[in-house]
């Protein structure tokens, strides 16, 4: 489990080096991979866990993005890697291939949901924070028509 | 000299060319026009462009831009997240940030090419680790994965189509993999395909729909989902027409 732990976090980390993240927010993401993983784990490893895996990650980005003023993509992204899909995405296309629709269809339905778990889970996760911890993003949209001259600095 | 609606465009042009979400697009925009003297702004962006109307004075500036090519750097999405920042507290004027955000347009890849690479095969190598694979496979996962960021890599610099490029990546992979097999039976032909692929995923655009959806922009959203559903399609195809054509010469899959 441990090992399973380390490399979530290796993981997460090449990845976050792939999409260009400074090296100095690394950890963050990489952070969020790895305790992504251990709750992916921790609930089995079925959609359910994808979904709570993302909602933690879900939480972890969007807190840690108004601690350290980053976007929440730096987070979310590398974080979310470790859970996708990608077996069953495999088996589906496995399964058209050789013509046997009726299993890529169970498959390939699966793999959907298990994507749509993570969707959600990340929605999720954006509205505890809100609701406790009010940012400026709503406020600009509705107010770009009155005359504001300076703001408050930006949460995010 | 530029104006504040040339600043505005450019910030919101890099955000939105280096894969950040358009609601951040649109606030940033707004902020930095009412920030640097603008009295009202309105701006629309969708992942293919941006319009923007601003009143400064008596002045009404607006703007078109065209988004061709997106990619990923979210260097460049943060750096112009602080500029914007430093301009709404008064740090930066207008005329230094926009020399700023030209610095950021100019602002190499964050990690040189072979950094990325080797980040790819260890991100495939831990990935199909993390899918249950034994350590041999997880080598040949590696270096596929290397393999198929070097494919993408050459073919994106030769400006091919997006989704042929992913394709092709997808058939490489097949490609290796199966060769590996002819000589080694025992690898995890599987998990060694999921994970060497793994670095094509279109984490960013799934992630970047879902936020877009939730900040109601339904047309990004549904943009940006539609581009992750083609990233996805044309990988398998790619390594289907592979997997389909060692199926017809008389090749056994799992």
């Amino acid at each position: 489990m441990l090992i399973e732990l380390a490399v979530s976090f290796i993981a997460a980390l090449a990845f976050a080096v792939v999409f260009n993240v400074p090296v100095r927010y690394l950890l963050p993401g990489a952070l969020a991979g790895a305790i992504g993983w251990l709750i992916f784990r921790s609930f089995g490893s079925m959609n359910t866990a994808i979904f709570l895996a993302s909602v933690g990650i879900g939480l972890m980005a969007e807190g840690g993005a108004r601690i350290l003023r980053i976007p929440v993509l730096i987070i979310a992204v590398p974080g979310i890697i470790p859970l996708v899909p990608g077996v069953g995405a495999y088996s589906t296309m496995l399964a058209l291939v050789k013509g046997n629709f009726i299993v890529a269809l169970t498959t390939g339905t699966e793999t959907l949901f298990a994507a749509g778990a993570i969707a959600v889970g990340i929605a999720v996760a954006t509205v505890p924070l809100r609701l406790v911890w009010k940012g400026g993003a709503g406020h600009v949209r509705k107010t770009a028509h009155t005359y504001i001259t300076s703001f408050d600095s930006p949460k995010r | 000299m530029k104006d504040l609606a040339d600043l505005v465009v450019l910030a919101g042009q890099l955000i939105l060319e280096n894969g950040g979400e358009t609601f951040r697009v649109e606030e940033t925009m707004v902020r930095m026009a009412l920030a640097g003297g603008g009295q009202t702004a309105d701006v629309f962006a969708i992942p293919q462009g941006i319009f923007c109307t601003l009143n400064e004075g008596e002045q009404t500036h607006t703007r078109v831009v065209r988004i061709h090519r997106r990619g990923v750097n979210l260097a460049k999405v943060l750096e112009v997240n602080r500029i914007s920042r430093q301009l709404s507290e008064g740090i930066l004027t207008v005329e230094t940030a926009y020399d700023e955000l030209l610095k950021v347009d100019r602002l190499p890849r964050r990690y040189p090419t072979g950094v990325r690479l080797f980040a790819g095969a260890i991100g495939s190598a831990t990935f199909s680790f993390l899918l249950g694979a034994h350590v041999g496979s997880v080598i040949v996962a590696g270096l596929t994965g290397l393999l198929v960021l070097c494919v993408i890599e050459f073919l994106q610099n030769r400006e091919v189509l997006n989704f042929f490029s992913l394709a092709i990546a997808g058939m490489f992979t097949a490609i290796a993999n199966l060769i590996v097999k002819q000589f080694w039976s025992g690898i995890e032909f599987d998990l060694a395909i999921v994970g060497s692929i793994m670095v094509l995923v279109p984490g960013l655009a799934i992630t970047t729909s879902v936020r877009d959806a939730l900040f109601e922009d339904l047309i990004s959203a549904s943009i940006r989902g539609v581009e992750a559903f083609g990233v996805a399609l044309s990988i398998a195809s790619g390594v289907g027409v592979i997997l389909t054509i060692y199926l017809w010469t008389g090749g056994i899959l799992p």
